[in-house]
C-alpha cells in the first residue's frame, strides 16, 4: 500500500487543467455537462458542451490537433466523429450513414451520451486510441476535446 | 550435523557422496532430500550460521552495466542464502514460459511444464505455502475483493501466495533435520575456491576449500552439486580453470551469459472512473481464510502470442486522496504498530519487549475518543462541538476528524479490512520476463577477495524487446480499462530504447548457467548436468533459459527435488 503523493493526482489534473483532467472529472465520460435540449443548437455546439471541465477538454483538444493537424477543421472532425458514431452496432438510430448527423442532431440528451459513451467503448475494444502525453485516450472522445478547442 | 571448517585441519581431504556447494534455497533442498537416505551428502556453506561482514565481504562485486543493487547486499552468505530476506512470493511458471517462441531470441526450455508439474507440489511443501490452488478463479472467488472487470479477455488475473514471514527462512524450517540427520554434514565457513577434473577433464575428482582464517582442505565426492547462486554459480565455474582455461562447462563462451531479472519499474497511471474502485485484490492481503495471497494483472498467453511481446505483469497500488491520507498515516502509527506486536507475541505465546509501552499506546489509542465525550454522561456521547465540528465539515475533513476523534487503530481497522478509501490514482509498476540476452553477463573481474579469487563483473543489459513489452502491456491495461469503463491509463515511460535510472530488478539472479540440450546454448542438460562433465550439476535459477515473470523460488525448489531425485537413482 502506497500513500498519496503530496498533491493529488487527480485534482492535480483538474486545476491544472491538464491532459486527462476533464476525462477524469466525468467519470467514464458520463458526459455529466447539460446538454442543449434546443433542437436549434447545431450538433458542432452539443458536443462542445459536453464536457464538466471545459478548460481541461480544450487542453486536451490542442494537443490532439497539434499532433493531427490535418484534422484541424470543425467540419472534418465532425464528420468522423459522426462517422464512427454512426458505426455503433445499436438500438438507436444512428446507424444509417447520410442521415447520421441528422439524427444524432436530433437525438436527445440521453440518446445522444449513450452513444458516444459507447462508441467511446468500442474505440477501446478496437484500440482506435490515441496516445497524448502519455494518456491512452480513445480516438472520439480526443476529437470532442478537438472540438472543444476549436470552439 | 553442522562442522565449523576452519577447525578443520590443514590440507585434509575429507570423502563423501554427494557434495553441495552453497546452503541457500537449492542447497537446502538437496539436502533435505537426501536426509536419511544411504549415501553421505556433505554441504559447504561460505559463510555461519548468520550473517557476518567477512562473509559478505567476499560477495562483493562490480556492476559495470545497468545499475543494479550492490552484489554483496544482493546475496546472503550464510545457511539459507537469500531466503533470510526472501520476499514469501510463489507462483509457478506459465506453460508458454517453457516454450520456445520464436519472437524470444534464445527461448524455450528442454522441459514442458508438465514434466515439472509433480515437483512444484512437493516444492509447495518444502516452501511452505498453504494452499496447492494457484488459479486465479479460486483465489478471487475466496477473496473479499474482486477482481477489475476488464473488458475482454487479454488481461488477466494471476495470483500469488505469500508465505508468511516466520515460515520463509529455510535455515530455521530445516536446521533441525540438517543438524540430525546422520548422513548430513553441513560445513560452515567453508569456501569452495575451484573444482578439479581428472586428466580428461570430464570428472570432477575434488573441490578445493579454503577459510577466511587461511586453513584449506579438499572434499572428494561422487556427485557435486553448485547450488551457489546465479552469481556465484558462474564466477565458481569460471573460477575452475586448471584444467579447462575458460573454466568448467565453458566450451562454448556459455557460462555467464544471459543474465537475467525481472526489471520492475513504475510504468503509468490508472485513473478511474470510480474512485471507490477496489484494488484491494492486487496488494498484499490475508483473503477470508487468512491466507497471505498478492493479485497482478498479465496478458493472456494468447495475447503473448498475438503481440510477440515477453510476459508481462502489473502491479496496481492504490494512491489514495491526500484528503484521507491520514487514515492512510495511521496504518504506520506507532499505535498501531504497538498493537501488532502486541498480537504477534501473543500468537506465539510470548511477551514481547517493552510489553508496558506497547500496551499504553494501544490503551490510550483505544480511548481517545473519551477526549472528546460528555463528561460524566450515562452513555458514550460525543461534546456538542465536536458533533458541530463534524457536520460542518466536508467529506474528506470529516475523515481526518474521524481519525482524531477515533485514534489510529480504528481508522486502520477499517483501512485493513476494507482497503477502500477515495483513491486519487492507482500506480501501475510493471515488471516483465527478462528477454535471454547473451551480451546480459557475468564475468571475473581483475580484483581478487580475501581468498585470492577474482572477484565478479556484472553487466546486466536489456533489449528493444523488454522496453516494447513493457509498453504494449501498458497500452493494452489502457485499452482494456477503458473499454470497461474502469478508467483511463497514463503511460509514464518514454517510449525509445532508453530506461530511467529508477528501473531495478526483483532481487532475482537467473539464467548464467542456463539449461539446454544443445551444448552450444547451454551449460547444463535437461537433468541440471553440466555437458561434458560427468559429475557435476547446478540447481538454482541460474540454470533458468527463460525466466517468466513469476517469482523464482518455487520453480528452483521444483528444479532441485527433481535433480535429487536423479541423483537418487543415479546413486542407487
Amino acid at each position: 500500500m502506497r500513500s498519496a503523493s503530496a498533491m493529488s493526482r487527480r485534482k492535480f489534473l483538474l486545476l491544472g487543467g491538464g491532459i486527462g483532467g476533464s476525462l477524469l472529472a466525468t467519470p467514464g465520460l458520463t458526459w455529466l455537462g447539460s446538454i442543449w435540449q434546443d433542437q436549434e443548437k447545431t450538433l458542432h455546439s452539443r458536443l462542445t458542451t459536453l464536457f464538466h471541465h471545459q478548460q481541461s477538454a480544450r487542453m486536451i483538444g490542442r494537443t490532439y490537433l497539434q499532433r493531427y493537424p490535418q484534422e484541424g477543421n470543425i467540419q472534418v472532425l465532425l464528420e468522423k466523429v459522426v462517422a464512427e458514431a454512426s458505426g455503433i452496432p445499436s438500438d438507436s438510430s444512428f446507424n444509417t450513414p447520410p442521415s447520421s448527423a441528422d439524427r444524432l442532431r436530433r437525438a436527445g440528451d440521453r440518446e445522444l451520451m449513450d452513444v458516444l459513451q459507447r462508441r467511446i467503448r468500442q474505440d477501446f475494444v478496437e484500440e482506435k486510441v490515441v496516445k497524448l502525453q502519455g494518456w491512452i485516450l480513445s480516438a472520439t472522445e480526443a476529437r470532442l476535446c478537438a472540438l472543444r478547442a476549436l470552439a | 550435523m553442522f562442522v565449523d571448517a576452519r577447525r578443520i585441519p590443514e590440507n585434509q581431504t575429507l570423502e563423501t557422496d554427494i557434495c553441495i556447494i552453497g546452503a541457500g534455497a537449492a542447497g537446502i533442498t538437496l539436502a533435505h532430500e537426501f536426509a536419511g537416505q544411504a549415501m553421505r551428502v556433505s554441504v559447504l556453506e561460505s559463510g555461519g550460521l548468520d550473517v557476518d561482514a567477512d562473509s559478505r565481504d567476499l560477495n562483493i562485486g562490480q556492476n559495470i552495466g545497468r545499475p543494479y543493487f550492490p552484489l554483496d547486499v544482493a546475496r546472503m552468505r550464510c545457511l539459507g542464502g537469500t531466503t533470510n530476506h526472501w520476499g514469501g512470493l510463489c507462483r509457478p511458471f506459465e506453460d508458454i514460459d517453457f516454450e520456445t517462441r520464436p519472437w524470444v531470441p534464445h527461448s524455450g526450455w528442454p522441459l514442458r511444464k508438465a514434466e515439472l508439474q509433480p515437483y512444484y507440489e512437493r516444492a509447495r511443501v518444502v516452501c511452505n505455502v498453504r494452499s496447492a490452488e494457484w488459479s486465479a478463479d479460486y483465489w478471487v472467488g475466496r477473496d473479499r475483493f474482486p477482481a477489475l472487470p476488464f473488458a475482454g479477455n487479454r488481461l488477466k488475473t494471476r495470483m500469488n501466495q505469500i508465505v508468511p514471514t516466520a515460515e520463509r527462512r529455510f535455515a530455521l524450517n530445516f536446521r533441525k533435520e540438517l543438524e540430525q540427520a546422520a548422513n548430513l554434514t553441513i560445513y560452515l565457513y567453508a569456501n569452495l575456491t575451484d573444482l578439479e577434473t581428472n586428466e580428461n577433464g570430464r570428472t570432477v575428482t575434488e573441490a578445493n576449500v579454503a577459510c577466511l582464517t587461511g586453513a584449506r582442505f579438499k572434499v572428494r565426492a561422487k556427485q557435486f552439486i553448485l547450488a551457489a547462486d546465479g552469481i556465484g554459480n558462474p564466477r565458481l565455474l569460471l573460477l575452475s580453470n586448471r584444467r579447462h582455461p575458460a573454466g568448467l562447462g565453458n566450451q562454448h563462451d556459455q557460462v555467464g551469459r544471459y543474465f537475467m531479472e525481472h526489471p520492475r519499474l513504475v510504468t503509468g497511471n490508472l485513473v478511474p472512473t470510480n474512485p471507490r474502485t477496489s484494488v484491494g485484490l492486487y496488494s498484499e492481503h490475508r483473503n477470508l481464510r487468512g491466507d497471505m495471497i498478492e493479485g497482478h494483472v498479465a496478458l493472456s498467453a494468447e495475447d503473448l502470442r498475438k503481440e510477440q511481446i515477453l510476459d508481462v505483469q502489473m502491479d496496481l497500488d492504490p494512491v489514495y486522496d491526500p484528503a484521507y491520507l491520514a487514515c492512510v498515516d495511521a496504518l504506520e502509527s506507532e499505535n498501531v504498530t504497538s498493537l501488532r506486536t502486541l498480537l504477534r507475541a501473543f500468537r506465539s505465546r510470548a511477551i514481547p519487549d517493552d510489553f508496558q509501552r506497547h500496551l499504553t499506546n494501544v490503551l490510550n489509542d483505544l480511548t481517545t475518543w473519551t477526549n472528546h465525550a460528555v463528561t460524566a454522561a450515562p452513555i458514550p456521547l460525543p461534546k456538542p462541538e465536536v458533533i458541530s465540528q463534524v457536520w460542518q465539515a466536508d467529506p474528506a475533513e470529516r475523515v481526518a476528524f474521524l481519525c482524531e476523534l477515533f485514534g489510529d487503530i480504528a481508522p486502520a481497522a477499517y483501512m485493513e479490512t476494507f482497503k477502500s478509501f477515495p483513491l486519487d490514482h492507482i500506480e501501475v509498476t510493471t515488471r516483465i520476463e527478462q528477454a535471454p540476452n547473451p551480451d546480459s553477463r557475468v564475468t571475473l573481474g581483475p580484483e581478487r577477495d580475501r581468498l585470492g579469487l577474482n572477484r565478479v563483473r556484472l553487466n546486466w543489459q536489456l533489449t528493444s524487446l523488454d522496453k516494447r513489452s513493457m509498453i504494449r502491456g501498458l497500452e493494452i491495461l489502457g485499452a482494456e480499462a477503458g473499454g470497461a469503463g474502469i478508467g483511463r491509463v497514463q503511460i509514464t515511460l518514454s517510449e525509445d530504447d532508453t530506461w530511467p535510472e529508477t528501473l531495478r530488478g526483483g532481487w532475482h539472479l537467473m539464467g548464467t548457467t542456463r539449461m539446454s540440450d544443445d551444448p552450444r546454448n547451454g551449460v547444463v542438460d535437461r537433468n541440471c548436468q553440466l555437458h561434458n562433465i560427468s559429475n557435476l550439476f547446478v540447481a538454482g535459477s541460474s540454470v533458468f533459459p527463460t525466466a517468466g515473470s513469476a517469482p523464482p523460488t518455487l520453480t528452483l525448489v521444483s528444479l532441485a527435488i527433481r535433480l535429487a531425485d536423479y541423483l537418487k537413482d543415479r546413486l542407487r
